[in-house]
């Protein structure tokens, strides 16, 4: 029943994208919003009442093959989440555009990225959201790789990758098929019965994680593809690896997985602390979440694998509040981003600057969501992360040396993630928020419409409270996590602490954002009981400049700390890796959106002089390899004593 | 019986830290002055500059917003809840089931972030340095925090600081080795981060005393942290007589003071901590700490 009103939906948002082009945009944003309400509440209506063999079967597909569409526990679950971030993105789908189609853009810098970015076709988000329904409905192969072929055409977010990844997908099921069916006829029930074995079984692993890795492609500046797009990369790893290749793999399986996490999450995290515009600081930011959560999808593999389903609920729980975050403080985050757009006229970090005056709720929402991601208590990313380590540590007690060592280097480079996560936040939000204008447009940044504030400030209020009580983000899910993990018992408490084992003290959010609350309440009567002594105004001394004449008067912003000049440690730090490593990566001066109009007057001074030049050079270079020798002398003596460690050990 | 004993130490600890901070300061500033040869202030004048700066107009930076208030008074409650979590004299305190390490390391991170969130405010250079650079160096100061959490976590099997300290006063035989080396990487760490002071200057009156107290606070926090997880010996345990905790308090009290004279010592040495050198010893911490867990694995596969 829920099945075919689900499928109906899709068809209604087929359809809108076929008129989309000839009726109004309100018309298909509202209709589009509305349609991915009722798809939220049939989720839930199914996760009231749900029998997990129901299917249906559609009279299309292939010769002798129908497709099938199925709702278990795990897919109402993703359903649910990606259509509570798909919802506000359909209803302000046009924010971040609006300046751009107003004909009006700021900047050159505003116009030449309007320009730069192609026009939203209206068909692309009612073709999206079908997309992600038929995507996470899919109950054989053939609609699972017809869902993300729509998805990579609707989003139109690197086509290439895109293609690229159903390929792999295609070769992976096909190779992972029992033989006693044919290809197209590849039932997800049918699978579940015999997974693959032997060197299959390692190819068709390969084959799944680059197909996963390559959704990773929709992190762009758009917020759908970027929240929701993403977010399906993750599903198909939990549910071809955990769900269709049955109850256990090999313990092997699990290390791609951990070490592409880590990578992942440090890559993701690094970029979103040295990118220069806010869209991209901030989707490039969700590989960081993701990572992370492909980390705990790669330790429930390994607790599956040696028979640990307590260290595997663990890992699977903090892989879904991982993936909660990012979600829904993503596209907190990416909207809040398109409001900034529309009212400060550009995206680049290095015009804006003191919009918490001007947008002081965009400001408010942005810091919600930027400490919900930033792994910081008693934030919601944090207890997604609290949760990973508990699960690392469960699983550093099984396998071998070599396996407890990979585990280890995954923790730290979790850890390392973190901490550049943070670094980013503040990055953004000091820059874009606080300080002076950079110019003269942001200093007359409006706040956004009254309808995104509110949509924005649930959001936030959303992300704080399940921050606070997590249980409630793991509640609708808890059945399927209970069936990955292959653990009896799904009946979770609505508890107030997450706890690693059923004595263990654990972690309260609750109480620790109570006691914040309490003292900060405290401290704040003790100190401003008498009311707030006349704030004065005056001019901030900065390092001995003058105060700015009237004729300048947000003060000259080049004394500003910039985003370039913040990530400035970072960046000395980066050179000791391969120079390609480093372009990739963002770093290493700036990029040509970066580099000025005009170049200055090419005056040969005292700098140009040969000699000089080199001894410059030469001093400079002197500080990135003597960090670059430290570091390397560093690593190799603890690998000698690691390797003396292990010869010890029997 | 022993949730109203967990109680009273627990308002004790927090009696005994908040009075306790100023004081560390003194010791630590007299020690600074007589190993330079100077007579150094007297005993009294943290508490002085304290109530100075809260009798004093509030003076607020041109073009700051509301965060210049609200950040120092969220980053000293951070630090303040995480400094009330740590155990000083007596484990098993009212608090303890919610002292995770994980949790105290994210409260330690989050004043550091707010505060370097504060000094954007103004948008002035200086500010925008302190908070490039500090949260830099946090940011290389996590996987040093954490690897050491993992060794600790592995060997009691919970992250949970009290469990911890209770292992530890038992005293573990067979890892002698990891311990030591996550002791060394602690204590790289907290040299690290407790001889990095942002110099803000846009900040006065109340907001300069809030922030003045959270350095104060996060020194003692350090050492309480070094303390309990690695020599908490004659910490009364969960449970005891109140007349254990006298013998909890001393053992404190020496502790501390062994901690102020060494920091003010090394300070006295390397002068002050420069921003690539202290990412240096970060990095070597990082190290250390893997190494101290590649130890911790090869020992527990012998065990």
């Amino acid at each position: 029943m829920v099945l075919t009103l689900l499928a109906i939906m899709i068809a209604a948002l087929l359809a809108l994208a076929v008129v989309a082009t000839f009726a109004p945009r309100i018309v298909v944003s509202l209709g589009s919003a509305g349609i991915a309400g009722l798809v939220i509440l049939a989720a839930l209506a199914a996760m009231a009442g749900i029998d997990p063999t129901a299917t249906l079967a559609l009279p299309l597909g292939p010769a002798g093959a129908a497709m099938r569409l199925a709702l278990d526990p795990l897919g109402a679950a993703f359903l649910l989440l990606v259509f509570l971030a798909a919802t506000p993105c359909a209803l302000f789908a046009d924010t971040g555009q609006a300046a751009s189609l107003a004909g009006q853009p700021a900047s050159p810098a505003g116009q030449a990225a309007s320009l730069a970015g192609q026009p939203a076709s209206p068909a692309r988000l009612p073709a999206s959201l079908a997309a992600l329904a038929l995507t996470l409905l899919a109950a054989d192969a053939f609609t699972l790789i017809l869902g993300l072929l729509l998805l990579a055409l609707a989003t139109g977010s690197s086509l290439r990758l895109a293609t690229f990844g159903v390929v792999c997908l295609i070769a992976a099921f096909a190779l992972a098929a029992p033989t006693t069916i044919a290809w197209p006829d590849c039932d997800f029930a049918a699978m579940r019965a015999a997974p693959p074995d032997g060197w299959r079984a390692g190819v068709v692993l390969v084959l799944v994680l680059l197909g996963a890795g390559s959704q990773a492609g929709h992190a762009t500046r758009a917020t759908l593809p970027a929240v929701a797009g993403t977010t399906i990369g993750s599903y198909l790893l939990i549910r071809i690896l955990l769900d269709l290749f049955g109850p256990a793999q090999p313990l092997w399986w699990a290390v791609p997985l951990l070490v592409v996490g880590a990578i992942a999450a440090v890559a993701g995290s690094l970029r979103a602390a040295l990118e220069t515009t806010l869209q991209s600081v901030l989707s490039l930011g969700g590989l960081h979440q993701l990572g992370l959560a492909t980390i705990g999808i790669g330790v429930a593999l390994l607790a599956r694998a040696v028979d640990l389903p307590d260290v595997a609920l663990l890992a699977i729980e903090a892989t879904w509040l991982l993936l909660v975050a990012h979600v829904l403080c993503r596209t907190l985050l990416l909207l809040c981003a398109g409001a900034v757009e529309t009212g400060a006229g550009t995206r680049r970090l290095d015009r804006l600057g003191g919009l918490a005056h001007g947008m002081p709720i965009i400001a408010i929402c942005t810091l919600a969501g930027l400490f919900g991601v930033a792994v910081l208590p008693p934030g919601l990313g944090f207890a997604g992360f609290w949760l990973l380590f508990q699960a690392l540590l469960g699983a550093a007690r099984v396998g071998g040396f070599g396996l407890q060592l990979v585990i280890a280097i995954v923790a730290v480079l979790a850890a390392l993630s973190t901490g550049l996560s943070v670094m980013a936040a503040v990055r953004l939000f000091g820059v874009a928020f606080l300080g002076r204008p950079r110019t003269p447009r942001t200093a007359v940044a409006e706040d956004a419409p009254f309808a995104l504030r509110a949509v924005l400030i649930g959001l936030a209020a959303a992300t704080g409270l399940l921050g606070v009580v997590p249980a409630l983000a793991l509640l609708p899910a808890a059945p399927a996590l209970a069936y990955l993990a292959n653990s009896g018992s799904d009946t979770l408490a609505l508890a107030l602490t997450l706890r690693p084992g059923a004595e263990a003290p654990g972690y309260a959010p609750a109480a620790i954002a109570g006691l914040l609350a309490v003292a900060g309440c405290a401290v704040f009567w003790l100190l401003y009981r008498g009311g707030s002594q006349s704030n004065r105004r005056e001019p901030a001394w900065s390092g001995g400049f003058a105060a700015p004449p009237a004729w300048l008067p947000f003060g000259e912003p080049a004394t500003q700390y910039g985003p370039a000049s913040f990530a400035e440690p970072l960046q000395r730090v980066l050179r000791i890796l391969p120079l390609p490593l480093i372009k990739r990566l963002g770093g290493g001066g700036p990029t040509p959106d970066q580099a000025p109009l005009s170049s200055p007057n090419p005056r040969p001074d005292a700098n140009h002089h040969p000699l000089r030049r080199a001894i410059r050079a030469a001093v400079r270079a002197n500080a990135a390899t003597s960090i670059a020798a430290t570091s390397i002398a560093a690593t190799l003596i603890v690998i000698v004593l690691a390797a003396a460690a292990w010869l010890v050990a029997p | 019986m022993n949730l109203l004993l967990g109680f009273v130490a627990q308002l004790l600890h927090i009696a005994l830290m908040l009075t306790a901070t100023p004081a560390l300061v003194s010791v630590v500033r007299w020690v600074e002055a007589r190993l330079a040869g100077r007579t150094g202030p007297p005993v009294l004048q943290p508490w002085r500059d304290l109530h100075r700066l809260l009798r004093k107009e509030t003076v607020v930076a041109e073009g700051a917003s509301d965060l210049s208030t609200a950040a120092p008074l969220l980053s000293a409650t951070a630090i303040g809840i995480a400094a009330f979590l740590v155990p000083s004299f007596a484990l098993g305190m009212t608090f303890a089931p919610f002292a995770d390490l994980l949790v105290i390391a994210g409260l330690m991170a989050l004043s550091r972030g707010s505060i370097a969130l504060a000094a954007m405010d103004a948008g002035t250079a200086l500010g925008g340095m302190n908070a490039s650079r500090a949260t830099f160096l946090a940011c290389l100061a996590e996987p040093a925090i954490l690897s050491v959490v993992f060794v600790l976590s592995l060997l009691v099997g919970s992250s949970n600081l009290d469990l911890v300290a209770a292992m530890q006063q038992e005293g573990v035989t067979d890892w002698r080795t990891a311990v030591a080396l996550a002791f060394a990487a602690t204590l790289l760490v907290a040299f690290v981060d407790c001889g990095w002071r942002p110099t803000l200057l846009e900040f006065s009156g109340r907001s300069q005393a809030l922030i003045e107290a959270t350095e104060a606070l996060r020194l003692l926090l350090w050492f309480n942290l070094l303390g309990a997880t690695f020599v908490p010996f004659g910490m009364a345990p969960a449970g005891a007589a109140p007349t254990a905790w006298l013998v909890g308090l001393a053992s404190w009290l020496i502790r501390t003071l062994l901690f102020a004279v060494a920091l003010a010592v090394a300070q006295a040495f390397v002068n002050r901590v420069r921003l690539m050198r202290a990412a240096h010893v970060l990095g070597v911490a990082i190290l250390l700490g893997l190494l101290a867990i590649a130890y911790l694995f090869a020992d527990m596969g012998t065990a």
